[in-house]
């Protein structure tokens, strides 16, 4: 089976002052499989963040593939990876990132502006009930718990029926009573939807209830070289 | 949810510098629509009355300017009296006693006598005949209509007719009698005359006008010219001819003697003579008229349009560039609450670029949003401006007799006054826009 995520011999890494380059990435190889479930688990600066940002094409890999559903974003200009990343892939951040003036049932209606097919306000309805919001449809993000928060976002990264969702550090900005809720919400969702689901996290507990669970360091040899700092060149 | 529904809820968010920012459009766009259609209006009272079917004014030497004003308008004073026989010079054998054609009677196609200086109120009395209402017309051909009653007869010497503006505020009816002063509002109180008639609007200087017949304007006390005793015989020539034009007219009153009779100016429609259109005779009279030595022709139209040059069209103009300026640093309000929210907006930008927008989304949404806050507050001042123009209209309309309304509008500019401010706001938000299409999604999402 083709894998939704595919990456190989990817290297990432940025000037710093001085003149001198900072290795963030540099992995052999990667593949998601479709409604594959997985953890990432890395401490602080091991380049989570910034893996997700080349995988979802924010940034541009400095060598090697991402493949996201059989399309080589290497290949591919800015543009044309913003629509991949709207129609293939949904986004779960560890501030959620909701916009603070636009209702809830208009945070999923955004992402779906974006995607290659038309809004589709039903629909959008539909994924906030299935994340048992049906009551909160219209109230912004400031009139919700964090809790609330945190299904918007997951609601709004299923709005363009992506194939797999990256998740940032979900359950870091809540507390411990609320992560469990936080991570059987994005399992379940994706189980249900048949989505695959990617989660980046620096907790081992969280990272212990995925079927499948890396460590960083294992396959970011910048991480593993530089101790968690990534690697000067 | 499309772009235009994104920048909305973005200026939403932002409600406050929005609302100013859009209040601070919509007063520019107040003061620019309240100017552009007050110098419209400005333009058409005196357009207006440039066109009241006749062509020339013949009035005593002098500002050939004051003698339009005072016999068009019925501001300033008048310059001086001419004589009846001026008057006389203009009309055909048929409406002279004499039976001979005056001078200038076949350049002539109407000519009517104003005589002016009393006052109803705050109005104007201007003594004329029949003629004034029978014969000329008020604007592009049209006759004059009544809005009640009918024109006073030449027969009827205490005969009076109104404008509509008059009327309204005076409260006057057909058959009531009213008593105009001599010389200011607070002269001596005259004979009573009665009207006959109140004409329909006309939207002209007519509107603010008492019209009576001269006749009797002639018998009020003080409006005879004195003459010497031999002239005030019977027997004069002058009085021989009155006798015959008075023919058939059975009235208590005796008319004024034609020797003591003078007429502050004379309207005249001017005839085309045979292979010579109206405006070349009325060239030509004018040239004859003022080289002699008892009267000056003045074209209304000539002498408005070089007031209107001369004066109106400058201020207007300068008044238009002042209110652009104030419109144009508006538009710089747009630039200033952009770049002021520029902070909060990026972390937005960074959140719809990692949902997928493309960076030409983000920078058409901040485009967007400064076209909505122009457009909604170019808008909202053009209807202001109407409101405003809508507020004064009454007091416009009775002091310059032009309608002015709600639904007044301004010719040329005002149509292009909202997409100059639309255009103007796009200039401006550009820099914010490229700020925003700049923005670095990863640096915010952290």
């Amino acid at each position: 089976m083709q894998p939704v995520i595919e990456l190989s011999h990817v290297r990432k890494s940025f000037a710093i002052p001085g003149g001198e380059t900072l290795s963030v990435l540099d992995i052999e190889s990667f593949a998601l499989s479709p409604g594959e479930h997985c953890a990432l688990e890395g401490q602080s600066g091991s380049g989570k963040s910034t893996l997700l940002n080349v995988i979802s094409g924010i940034m541009r890999a400095d060598a090697g593939r991402v493949v996201i559903d059989s399309i080589d974003l290497s290949a591919l200009d800015e543009a044309r990876r913003d629509r991949v990343r709207a129609d293939k892939l949904g986004l779960v951040f560890q501030q959620f990132n909701l916009l603070p003036g636009f209702t809830a049932l208009e945070n999923v209606l955004v992402a779906m502006t974006f995607g290659s097919g038309r809004p589709d306000r039903q629909r959008a309805i539909q994924l906030l009930a299935a994340v048992g919001l049906h009551d909160r449809l219209h109230h912004k993000p400031t009139a919700l718990s964090v809790g609330q928060q945190q299904r918007v976002a997951v609601a709004r990264a299923l709005a363009n029926r992506p194939r797999a969702i990256l998740a940032d550090e979900p359950t870091a900005s809540i507390d411990s009573s609320h992560q469990q809720q936080v991570i059987d919400l994005l399992r379940n969702t994706c189980s249900q939807q048949g989505v695959a689901l990617l989660v980046v996290t620096h907790a081992p507990e969280v990272a212990v209830q995925f079927p499948r669970r890396i460590r960083l360091e294992e396959f970011n040899r910048a991480a593993a070289i530089a101790g968690g700092e990534g690697r000067l060149q | 949810m499309t772009l235009v529904g994104i920048a909305w809820r973005n200026i939403r968010q932002r409600a406050l510098s929005s609302g100013l920012t859009a209040l601070s459009l919509a007063l520019g766009v107040t003061l620019v629509v309240a100017t552009l259609v007050t110098g419209g209006i400005v333009q058409k009272a005196f357009e207006s009355g440039s066109g009241l079917g006749y062509n020339m004014i013949v009035g005593a030497k002098g500002s050939p300017l004051q003698l339009v004003l005072n016999s068009v308008y019925f501001i300033s004073r008048p310059i001086e009296n001419i004589s009846w026989s001026t008057y006389q010079s203009f009309l055909p054998a048929a409406e002279r006693a004499d039976g001979m054609d005056g001078t200038f009677a076949a350049s002539t196609k109407t000519a009517v006598p104003i005589c002016m200086g009393d006052y109803f109120r705050s109005f104007r009395v201007v003594g004329t005949n029949a003629a004034m209402f029978d014969r000329l017309t008020c604007g592009n051909g049209k006759a004059f209509k009544f809005a009640s009653g009918v024109n006073f007869r030449d027969a009827d010497f205490f005969g009076g007719v109104l404008g509509v503006t008059v009327a309204a505020k005076t409260g006057l009816k057909v058959g009531d009698p009213f008593a105009p002063t001599h010389g200011a509002d607070d002269g001596k109180v005259h004979d009573p005359f009665r009207v006959t008639g109140i004409l329909a609007r006309t939207d002209t200087p007519i509107d603010r006008g008492v019209f009576v017949n001269m006749e009797g304007f002639y018998l009020q006390e003080g409006h005879a010219k004195p003459v010497s005793p031999q002239l005030d015989s019977p027997s004069t020539s002058d009085e021989l001819d009155q006798a015959t034009h008075s023919q058939g007219v059975a009235h208590e009153h005796q008319p004024l003697p034609f020797a003591q009779r003078e007429v502050t100016a004379i309207l005249l429609e001017t005839a085309s003579l045979p292979g010579l259109p109206a405006e070349l005779t009325a060239m030509g009279l004018q040239t004859t008229i003022n080289e002699g030595r008892d009267a000056q022709a003045a074209l209304p139209i000539g002498e408005i349009r070089q007031l209107l040059d001369l004066f109106v069209r400058p201020m207007e103009l300068l008044l238009l560039l002042v209110t652009t300026l104030v419109v144009i640093v508006s538009a710089m309000g747009i630039l200033v609450s952009m770049v002021g929210s520029s902070l909060e907006r990026s972390r937005d930008v960074a959140i719809m670029r990692a949902l997928g927008a493309r960076r030409l989304h983000v920078l058409t949404t901040v485009l967007i949003e400064a076209v909505l806050l122009a457009a909604g507050g170019g808008l909202a001042g053009w209807v202001l401006g109407h409101l405003l123009v809508g507020a004064v209209g009454p007091w416009i309309t009775s002091n310059a007799g032009v309608s002015a309304s709600v639904l007044s509008m301004s010719p040329g500019p005002e149509a292009l006054l909202v997409p100059f401010l639309v255009l103007l706001a796009i200039g401006a938000a550009i820099l914010p826009a490229i700020g925003a299409y700049r923005t670095d999604v990863a640096k915010w999402l952290q």
